[in-house]
């Protein structure tokens, strides 16, 4: 018998005993494993293209309020007044999109952003919160030369920034059952229209779907977890993700956090002589994105997108965002607010796949917090006070810094948007087939009397 | 969120049931992929088949235990990439090592008469197991399963590596004769 015939055996034991070493191993090394909140798992999910059951939803999120203030684009008339957030509402029964351009016409909301609402002292941040605690994909990349990591980002190191909000994430999960709370569908509702109408769709025509269970489903899964677990799931446990519109063109959905996605349902051609998608040049996409910013000018319009950057290698897909009048303006759009065009690369018949809108409510700002500068990043990285993914090895030294950035950590597992400075960072180890692996160390741009527990980093997302 | 919970979301088709099963057992996954692969994008490639395969699987299978299910999965997965690509006293990797560990259990060779079923092989690999102590069990099965670093043993029972080594030894050295006992070597 050779060696991995046994080690095969092995992985054929019992469950029970593979439990029993489980329960040893999960005490003494994850005193943090804990039921954990919701969480976007771009990897995981890139594995599968999966469509969930629809049914058509009745009265439920029936709503005749047009007003509810929904923000669309942050206006910093300078860097030390507040921000003063535009929305696409006011009086008038018909929602109109407002912009950055024309403060006079703009209604002005009063959000937690005026001065009078805004907190006296600066609540102190913790980084690793219970939803960062959980597996943790490597954050590295392979490449031929530093300058493939370079992206629209319009930060540089010469920004002048002294203060940088901090906004809560809207969206938390509470309870044993991880039952989201924010959740407006009033709100998903009103966006959802708002995004038909800026396709030029006449929306008192349309019927509002959601991706919920059906009442025959809801009761079996109810009847299983009772016998499983003795317990019945709330009836918030089955209320839906998303709602969304299906026409002959489109399928346009919304998520809890007002996301708007646009499937293409009929094959989209751009005209001749417009190249877009992965075998294009950047100049090529440029052309064709902003070919799509005059097509679709009604989303644009909708996203506050009046001057847009075109940032072609990001996000999978090339994004456009204002390019905002002040420095901080335009780190926040390329943050929080901006649209997604992706290709549809494998498929000859259509040009485009999705637009997909990316959307931030700015009433959650808990405040502007006083930001260190790159270089004091730099040395705060040295010291290793940083957090990463790179686990399996070690530092190599600030000498091998290839490109810093400024970005806010913006997904699902953060508590709070915290800008932070992204060194990439060479990894020799780790180069492999000609190509340099570069992984991606984390310096909060906040000053660290604002962090309340920024420590030399131990390693612990993938140990 | 309960095991029970993400398996029902696999069988509604619930794609959900993918994030859910990242949050809770993501960590858990690397860390046995990563202690046979050594190589983080081999180690993901491995926990994305997992969960394919998850999400192919189920139904019609519906483990009540899922942190074991997924982690077989991922195990198998990890020591499939790890052949295919030939690996061989990789640095580091544990799964290398613990290898040179289990040859000493058997002969080596595989002849027509040594080639047994599988499951007949785990029967009596469970049987042998079952006899020993908790702690010898769970150390077989870490360094051997799980393939756990000898440091990692220690610390998770609170031993020295020297001690880890020894019970790992004996168990070994048991197993063994309990193999030529059952006449598998």
């Amino acid at each position: 018998m050779k060696k991995e015939r046994l080690s095969d055996a092995i992985g054929q034991l019992d469950d029970e005993i593979i439990e029993e070493t489980a329960q040893v191993r999960d005490k003494a090394g994850s005193k943090r494993h804990r039921p954990l909140a919701w969480a976007s798992v771009a990897a995981a999910c890139a594995v599968l293209a999966l469509a969930v059951g629809l049914k058509v939803l009745p009265s439920m999120f029936e709503s005749d309020n047009d007003e509810l203030p929904y923000v669309t684009s942050v206006t910093v008339t300078s860097d030390e007044e507040e921000p003063e957030i535009t929305t696409a509402t006011d009086e008038n029964d018909e929602p109109e999109v407002t912009t950055s351009s024309d403060e006079e016409d703009e209604p002005k909301v009063t959000t937690v952003t005026d001065e009078e609402d805004e907190p006296d002292e600066l609540p102190v941040l913790p980084l690793i919160t219970p939803e960062l605690e959980v597996g943790m994909g490597f954050e590295g990349h392979d490449v031929d030369d530093i300058s493939e990591l370079y992206d629209g980002n319009p930060w540089t190191p010469e920004f002048e920034l002294d203060t940088l909000p901090v906004y809560n994430n809207p969206i938390v999960y509470e309870g044993e059952w991880h039952l989201p709370v924010g959740v407006d569908y009033e709100e998903m509702e009103n966006m959802l229209l708002r995004a038909a109408r800026a396709l030029g769709i006449d929306t008192d025509n349309v019927t509002v779907s959601d991706n919920g269970y059906s009442e025959e489903q809801i009761s079996k899964i109810k009847e299983t977890i009772e016998k499983v677990s003795g317990e019945i799931p709330p009836d918030e446990y089955f209320y839906p993700m998303g709602l969304y519109i299906e026409t002959e063109e489109y399928r346009i959905s919304v998520d809890q956090r007002l996301n708007i996605d646009i499937d293409f349902t009929k094959p989209f051609v751009l005209p001749d002589g417009y190249n877009f998608g992965r075998s294009a040049t950047d100049e090529e996409n440029t052309e064709a994105a902003l070919y799509l910013a005059e097509k679709y000018s009604g989303l644009f319009e909708l996203m506050g997108i009046e001057d847009p950057l075109v940032d072609t290698n990001g996000r999978n897909g090339i994004a456009c965002f204002d390019a905002g009048e002040t420095e901080i303006e335009s780190v926040l759009n390329y943050n929080f607010n901006y649209i997604v065009l992706y290709d549809k690369s494998s498929t000859p018949e259509s040009d485009l796949y999705i637009i997909r809108l990316r959307n931030f409510d700015y009433r959650g700002k808990l405040g502007d917090y006083p930001i260190i500068s790159s270089d004091e990043a730099l040395e705060l990285l040295g010291e290793g006070k940083y957090i990463t993914t790179v686990a399996m090895y070690d530092f190599p030294g600030t000498e091998y810094v290839g490109r810093v950035e400024l970005i806010y950590r913006v997904t699902d597992l953060e508590e709070y948007y915290i800008p932070y400075y992204r060194f990439y960072v060479e990894i020799p180890e780790g180069a492999k087939d000609g190509k340099k692996l570069y992984g991606a160390y984390y310096v909060p741009a906040v000053r660290q009397e604002y962090i309340s527990d920024m420590t030399v980093w131990d390693g612990h997302f993938n140990n | 969120m309960q095991d029970e919970l993400i398996v029902n979301m696999y069988w509604r088709r619930d794609e959900n049931a993918v994030t859910q099963s990242e949050i809770k057992y993501g960590k858990y996954l690397r860390k046995i992929a990563n202690n046979i692969l050594y190589d983080f994008r081999d180690a993901e490639e491995s926990v994305n088949e997992t969960y394919l395969k998850a999400w192919n699987s189920m139904p019609p299978s519906k483990p009540s235990v899922l942190s074991v299910y997924l982690g077989r999965l991922t195990r198998q997965f990890s020591i499939d990439i790890y052949r295919t690509k030939n690996r061989d006293k990789r640095g580091g990797a544990q799964y290398t090592a613990s290898l040179d560990e289990l040859s000493e259990c058997v002969s080596g060779e595989e002849s027509v008469e040594a080639q047994v079923e599988l499951s007949e092989l785990t029967g009596a690999l469970e049987k042998y197991l079952r006899s020993l102590s908790e702690e010898q069990r769970v150390i077989f099965v870490g360094r051997y399963y799980f393939c756990d670093s000898l440091r990692d043993i220690a610390r998770y029972y609170g031993f020295s590596e020297s001690k880890i080594k020894s019970i790992l030894y004996r168990v070994r050295t048991g197993l063994k004769l309990h193999l030529e006992k059952e006449g598998f070597i």
